[in-house]
């Protein structure tokens, strides 16, 4: 068989699920323990249910024989009338099972053969107990194993409360039942939190107790607005008391309405990006080139309490070049860059084309997953749409995590009540001038929130800093989702985190080297920002916790994000940009009288009046100012750009 | 609100002195500190305020009978996560206003730890208010004004229920600390210096709100 074998997993399994039957013409009940598994490949998930079995150990090449199924006509409907003969499993003590790796990978194969049938032909999934039945009907086994997808089970009625065990009644799409399952042994809840992660359950509103499903990844992302009535009076404020009762259903319920929401919402959408007026500024490229370009030979006080005092040769700075910024990268050259399968050809010079001019709007969606490192340049289509699915899954299950805590646990779980209360503080004041984030009861607020809790449970050891909301909003804004939102955020995380940290280490490194750029670029400032006993630049702290999301509009912050995460030229640009910016206003900040607070409100007050094109420009000038006299560079300098990197592997090549 | 000018609140008294004090905001997070200075500064109130981040600086000046009153005001971003940088923007303050919220209750233990650690370690004459802030949601109270107002008196804090929203006590909290500023020297380093080139006024020329020289007449 071709099967991708590699792909099948259990993510659930249950021992003890019995199914009862009667044999006609008898009053006793019959019982039939067996295996509840869920399990997935690579398109679908299937339920399947399988009984002990009591021949002794088979050898695993047998094993599939003993595991029969039965067709789907003879379970509609007739599982108290079926066959006696089918059910010479009754419970003994010693019923065991086999290994499942041993035991269940035959079956699996089988299956998976079917489902890559079922997927390129576009049928509908019939029960693939037709192809286990055709393969391993010389076995004596019960014939009640049954292996079906998920999405064709159409409702599911649930036990009431205060029952013995909980049972489940299954119906199948095809209006076929399948026996009724007893969780003799526990686990039914169990069941729901798995088998929610790959369908969405609505509880039905024509029958008690019985919850209808429709697939995650299809039937419910197209539901209308009004079915899933996300602003209807019955809808939130009973979500306590729903909750309460079944909190994973009503979780996932919730949770689908937000998605179907948004789905909805910024499909048609027309985002009208906030535009600030940027004031234009005269080119101080010049004067700055005239400040540092003369050559002398200083001793500087290397770091605060620093015993030793370093020769920092201020190098022949070359003129700075004013390099052209170019045009954001366009759908035709993406597409023209992706091989048949799909992967991305030519990375570097992408990288490149997209550190020249960003990205073109219509494209951040796509690109922005590749630039953050959640999908990778090298995969094709396919194991994109396989890496989504995974991502996806695992996004729930962690979300799931913190909203399956009641508030009653809550409140015995401080570090997760204080990280959600501080999330809940910062989201209700993050960007609330954006359309996409404005008004009392906005959907996108709660999507901001959930991403926050979740990336708690993720990173539970950094928790939520304030900040954060910051840097995920423009994402969340742009994915539209908070499954692909999360999974960028996490990209960015992996980047900044350490502007998080509790110690402020990383801001502090941060602060130390841009310090060690400026004192090394232009003395005559550092000079002067010591005489103002601001050599510190705690005036660029917001700038480089935020990444300057602060001091920019949205579709600049967009472009400004992009550029720094190609992560060229060289290490640390964004300390370059800091480096920029802050020459630009030197003629402000050098003023006598312009002291360490004056310098602090005027950086504040820089915000929405930046002219980012100038400033990158600028900022790449003063690199390409570095490279080229790498040699008279201090090491200090030259690690803080990472050019002792590029010139160690310079040198590796040519050896 | 009681105090109203119609005159630029930072037009010092021809005859009076100019003193400057630097003014710190502590508090938990999101208590409304830049709401305050905010509405004390350019009289205005902003419903969904963005956090901190770092730290932001003010200046507002307010005249009494015969000094004007020059604050420099440091602004502080709240959570504890950036509780390290608090001592930059503390150190050499003449004056704090700690902050909390009177709808929860957390944010209130946290003002006293940002009380006692002021009273360990900033100056030692440092003049410290008590803001409970919020006062406007008086239906959502969870802390008492007795219990805060007791407090204070047993540290020797001024106290007052304030509300950046609908300005109510903002302008006197400010008011009451420059009247107990000391102002012959003793205030600190800034006390006597005339006011420098920079522009004092930002903001505040254009809101007859800002200062609070009305009280004075």
């Amino acid at each position: 068989m071709d099967q991708k074998s590699s792909a099948k997993m259990v993510v659930y399994e249950q021992e003890g699920v019995f199914i009862h039957f009667c044999i006609p013409g008898s009053d006793d009940d019959k019982m039939l323990g067996g295996i509840l598994t869920i399990f997935k490949d690579d398109e679908h998930s299937y339920l399947q249910w399988k009984p002990y079995d009591n021949i002794v150990t088979p050898p695993p090449a047998e094993h599939e024989a003993q595991v029969l199924s039965v067709s789907s006509s003879a379970v509609v409907g007739e599982d108290k009338q079926l066959d006696s003969s089918a059910f010479n499993h009754e419970i003994t003590s010693e019923m065991r099972l086999p290994t499942p790796e041993v035991a269940l990978d035959p079956d699996w194969t089988m299956v998976a053969k079917d489902a890559k049938k079922e997927s390129s032909t576009d049928e509908s999934f019939d029960l693939s107990m037709d192809v286990l039945s055709a393969e391993s009907q010389e076995s004596n086994s019960p014939q009640y194993t049954f292996t079906i997808p998920l999405e064709d089970i159409r409702c599911i009625k649930k036990s009431k409360k205060g029952v013995a065990w909980a049972y489940l009644l299954l119906e199948l799409a095809d209006g076929a039942s399948l026996p009724t399952l007893h969780f003799h042994q526990g686990g039914s809840k169990k069941f729901w939190k798995v088998l929610e992660r790959y369908v969405t359950t609505t509880k039905s509103l024509r029958q008690e107790n019985t919850i209808e499903i429709t697939p995650l990844n299809q039937n419910a992302l197209t539901q209308s607005f009004d079915q899933l009535n996300l602003f209807g009076d019955s809808s939130f404020p009973t979500l306590g008391g729903k909750f309460l009762e079944n909190p994973l259903t009503s979780t996932f319920n919730h949770f689908s309405k937000v998605t179907n929401f948004l789905q909805d919402f910024l499909n048609p959408a027309e985002t009208t990006p906030l535009t600030r007026p940027t004031n234009e500024r005269a080119s101080l490229i010049d004067d700055a080139t005239e400040a540092v370009g003369s050559s002398r030979i200083q001793f500087k006080q290397e770091g605060e309490g620093s015993a030793g005092f370093e020769v920092i040769t201020c190098a022949e700075l070359g003129p700075r070049l004013h390099p052209q910024r170019g045009k954001p990268i366009s759908p035709e050259y993406w597409t023209s860059h992706k091989d048949s399968e799909g992967r991305i050809t030519e990375v570097e010079q992408i990288k490149k084309d997209i550190f020249r001019g960003g990205v073109d709007p219509s494209l951040r969606k796509e690109v922005w997953k590749y630039l953050l490192g959640y999908y990778k340049w090298e995969m094709t289509s396919c194991e994109i749409s396989e890496l989504r699915r995974n991502k996806e899954e695992d996004y729930y299950r962690m979300k799931l995590q913190w909203k399956s805590v009641t508030p009653d646990q809550e409140t015995r779980f401080t570090p997760l009540r204080e990280n959600k209360s501080l999330i809940d503080k910062d989201v209700t004041r993050t960007d609330r001038t954006r359309t996409f984030y404005e008004g009392k009861e906005n959907v996108s607020l709660k999507l901001l929130n959930d991403v926050l809790v979740t990336y708690c449970m993720y990173n539970f050891d950094l928790g939520y800093v304030q900040g954060m909301s910051d840097l995920l909003s423009p994402i969340l804004e742009l994915m539209g989702n908070e499954v692909d939102a999360f999974w960028c955020f996490v990209g960015y995380m992996d980047i900044v985190q350490h502007n998080f940290d509790v110690n402020q280490n990383g801001m502090k490194a941060q602060l130390r080297d841009l310090r060690t750029l400026i004192q090394f670029l232009d003395p005559t400032f550092f000079d002067n920002l010591i005489e103002k006993d601001s050599k510190n630049l705690y005036f660029c702290f917001r700038w480089l916790l935020l990444r300057f999301k602060r001091e920019f509009s949205f579709e600049n912050i967009q472009t400004l994000w992009e550029v720094i995460w190609t992560g060229l030229p060289c290490d640390n640009f964004h300390l370059l940009i800091c480096v920029a910016l802050l020459d630009t206003e030197k003629p402000i900040l050098m003023d006598k009288d312009c002291g360490f607070t004056d310098i602090l409100k005027h950086v504040n007050g820089l915000s929405g009046k930046i002219d980012l094109q100038l400033t990158l420009s600028k900022a790449e000038g003063i690199y390409l100012q570095l490279a080229t006299c790498q040699r008279d560079l201090s090491d200090t300098v030259r690690d803080v750009v990472g050019l002792s990197k590029q010139t160690k592997r310079k040198q590796e090549n040519e050896n | 609100m009681a105090s109203r000018a119609p005159q630029r609140p930072n037009n010092a008294s021809p005859q009076g002195k100019i003193c400057q004090f630097k003014l710190v905001l502590l508090g938990e997070s999101a208590v409304g500190k830049s709401s305050l200075v905010l509405r004390f500064v350019k009289g205005q109130f902003h419903e969904y305020q963005e956090s901190t981040i770092g730290a932001a600086f003010l200046t507002q000046t307010v005249c009494l009978q015969d000094t004007t009153v020059k604050f420099e005001i440091w602004d502080t971003a709240g959570q504890e996560r950036y509780h390290s940088l608090a001592p930059m923007y503390y150190r050499g303050a003449q004056a704090a206003i700690v902050v909390y919220d009177i709808t929860n209750q957390d944010t209130f233990a946290r003002a006293k730890t940002w009380v006692k650690e002021l009273q360990r370690q900033a100056s030692p004459n440092i003049v410290i208010a008590l803001a409970g802030n919020k006062s406007d949601l008086s239906n959502k109270r969870m802390v008492d004004h007795d219990e805060a107002a007791a407090y204070s008196d047993e540290n020797g804090l001024l106290f007052m229920e304030t509300s950046a929203k609908t300005a109510m006590h903002v302008n006197d909290i400010f008011l009451a600390i420059a009247e107990k500023l000391p102002k012959n020297d003793a205030g600190g380093t800034a006390a006597n210096r005339p006011t420098s080139g920079v522009d004092i006024t930002q903001g505040g020329g254009s809101n007859p709100q800002g200062g609070c020289c009305g009280r004075s007449q």
